[in-house]
């Protein structure tokens, strides 16, 4: 019954969205445009490489292409649902707005976090990202068992779970310090290293972000999964990082609330 | 007729309002410390990744399309510090400047709105030569014999590529910054244009590891003689011939840029309004 409850907000938030959005149209189709171009160079660079080299590391350019397209696909469905939400925590504070979003008789998490959606870079990240990964897939021929299509697709929930998580952890630094935009910025470039398999890095970075940041676990350990390169150990592993950074969530969340005092008479 | 005297001090006066607009830019950096750091920082993440790619992709190859490992390595570490020195958000802060009805300070006042932002900028990369410092000396202590391998007589063209790069950068951007005559909202653009801009001047990867056909058409555009001919005279990839055309060419640019720049502002202070109390 909740969960209706929620996915029927979530709906007419998301529509909401598209409303706004369509109001501006060149803008909306600009930044279609610009998040486009965001996604196909960081694609280009390693393309170009490859015009020159037929492997880096043990991968080749369609293996690559399979790791963009889950981690675009990852980013797209992040910008659509939660990014917005998550950016404005710190504005939501500063402005005094956060006395509205406790009002209201639903999970403050909840709406705090997808009550805007970044339509336009979403859409491309997800076109792009599923061009990218149909594209890899198909070139790499691999025969995949329906077992693991459907264990592959549950890693991604369970990605996408802990993107939330890490995302809404370092938004809700803006309850204690006034000005955490910078540190989100770090966030969002620190999320590059979620594109790449871990094996690029020295081995200590590469741990740091597998178990310590488990920022390999939001794509990379999925699509390795779906090529087979991983045994089903790291579902499990996948499981306890998400059990423990949902977990994070409600327990940061639970002290942020108790240091905020309004701004409001 | 005016006097000797009174020249000299309209020059001297001149002068000091552009050293004010420097001292306000190194001001503004020195400001916002914090974000600033990070700023920095954020510049460091790309470089680390793009240098762990390439010294993958050097694991099964001794040399990828006439490049050395310690070449990538070099050509790298000085896109760095020279991306610091030679980025500019003229274009966000102008079109900011633009939409808010803010441009009228300048209409009203005896200041060239093109100088200022010039000298503002320079402020700014007062601030930014510290971090560069820092990163030099790191890379002399832990780098792959970065600046063993550059030449003195490289050394000092590329320092007159990169001024020559400076100024060019400075006015592609201010350039860009007035289209925001013409339309309201174009953040966006900008957003893309700083991506593609990046990439396509070689930030990324050298211009010649691109396609032959991108390579082509970059030997017509401004950004050939930027970022990329700086970084590839420092480390002596060209000739002496080649730098002075090259240079050559950097100034034609400017000179070009210079009056794009003066044709955008005269035709775009004409579609200007501002209302205000």
């Amino acid at each position: 019954m909740a969960l209706k409850r929620y996915l029927g907000l979530l709906g007419l938030f998301i529509k909401n969205s598209l409303i706004q959005a369509l109001a501006y149209r060149l803008d909306f189709f600009v930044s279609l445009i610009t998040d486009a171009c965001y996604c196909l160079v960081r694609v280009l660079f390693v393309g170009f490489m490859f015009q020159h080299v037929s492997a880096v590391g043990n991968w080749s350019f369609e293996y690559f292409m399979v790791y963009f397209g889950c981690a675009f696909l990852m980013e797209g469905l992040y910008m659509f649902l939660f990014f917005n939400g998550h950016t404005r925590i710190s504005l939501t504070i500063l402005s005094g707005e956060m006395d509205y979003f406790l009002s209201k008789p639903i999970s403050e998490i909840f709406y705090l976090s997808f009550h805007s959606s970044n339509i336009g870079s979403g859409i491309s990240n997800l076109i792009l990202g599923t061009c990218y990964f149909w594209y890899g897939i198909r070139n790499i021929q691999l025969s995949v068992s329906p077992k693991r299509i459907v264990l592959f697709i549950i890693l991604m929930l369970f990605g996408l779970v802990l993107y939330f998580s890490i995302s809404f952890i370092i938004n809700c630094l803006s309850f204690w310090v006034l000005q955490a935009g910078a540190l989100f910025n770090l966030f969002m470039n620190l999320t590059d290293l979620q594109r790449y398999p871990g094996e690029i890095f020295p081995n200590r970075i590469n741990f740091i972000v597998t178990f310590i940041v488990p920022f390999q676990f939001i794509a990379i350990i999925p699509a390795k999964y779906l090529l087979d390169e991983i045994g089903d150990k790291y579902i499990i592993a996948s499981l306890f990082f998400t059990i423990t950074a949902v977990a994070l969530v409600k327990i940061i969340y639970h002290f942020a609330r108790k240091a905020y005092s309004s701004g409001r008479g | 007729m005016l006097s000797r005297e009174s020249i000299r001090s309209n020059r001297e006066g001149h002068a000091e309002k552009y050293i004010c607009c420097i001292k306000t830019g190194l001001q503004e950096l020195l400001t916002y410390r914090f974000q600033y750091f990070i700023s920095l920082l954020l510049l460091l993440i790309p470089f680390a990744i793009k240098n762990c790619i390439w010294l993958l992709a050097f694991r099964n190859n001794d040399e990828i399309a006439g490049y050395t490992l310690d070449a990538i390595l070099r050509y790298n570490y000085l896109i760095l510090i020279f991306s610091a020195l030679l980025s500019t958000n003229v274009h966000w802060e102008i079109a900011n400047e633009i939409k808010a009805g803010d441009l009228s300070k300048y209409l009203a006042k005896p200041i060239s709105h093109r100088s200022y932002w010039f000298n503002k900028g320079l402020g700014n990369k007062a601030g930014q030569l510290m971090y560069v410092l820092f990163l030099i000396v790191a890379m002399y202590v832990i780098g792959p014999n970065v600046f063993k391998k550059i030449e003195f007589t490289y050394a000092v063209s590329g320092m007159i590529a990169f001024v020559l790069a400076y100024i060019m950068n400075f006015l592609i951007f201010y350039n860009f910054s007035l289209l925001s005559f013409r339309f309201l909202e174009i953040s966006s653009f900008f957003t893309a244009l700083d991506l593609l801009m990046s990439f396509l001047n070689g930030e990324y990867l050298p211009i010649d590891l691109m396609p032959d056909a991108w390579v082509r058409i970059s030997r017509l555009l401004p950004i050939h003689n930027g970022i990329y001919f700086v970084a590839q005279t420092f480390m002596g990839t060209y000739s002496g011939q080649e730098i002075i055309s090259g240079i050559g060419m950097q100034i034609v640019w400017i000179a070009e840029l210079v009056l794009c720049a003066s044709q955008n502002w005269k035709s775009g202070v004409k579609l200007y309004e501002s209302a205000g109390i």
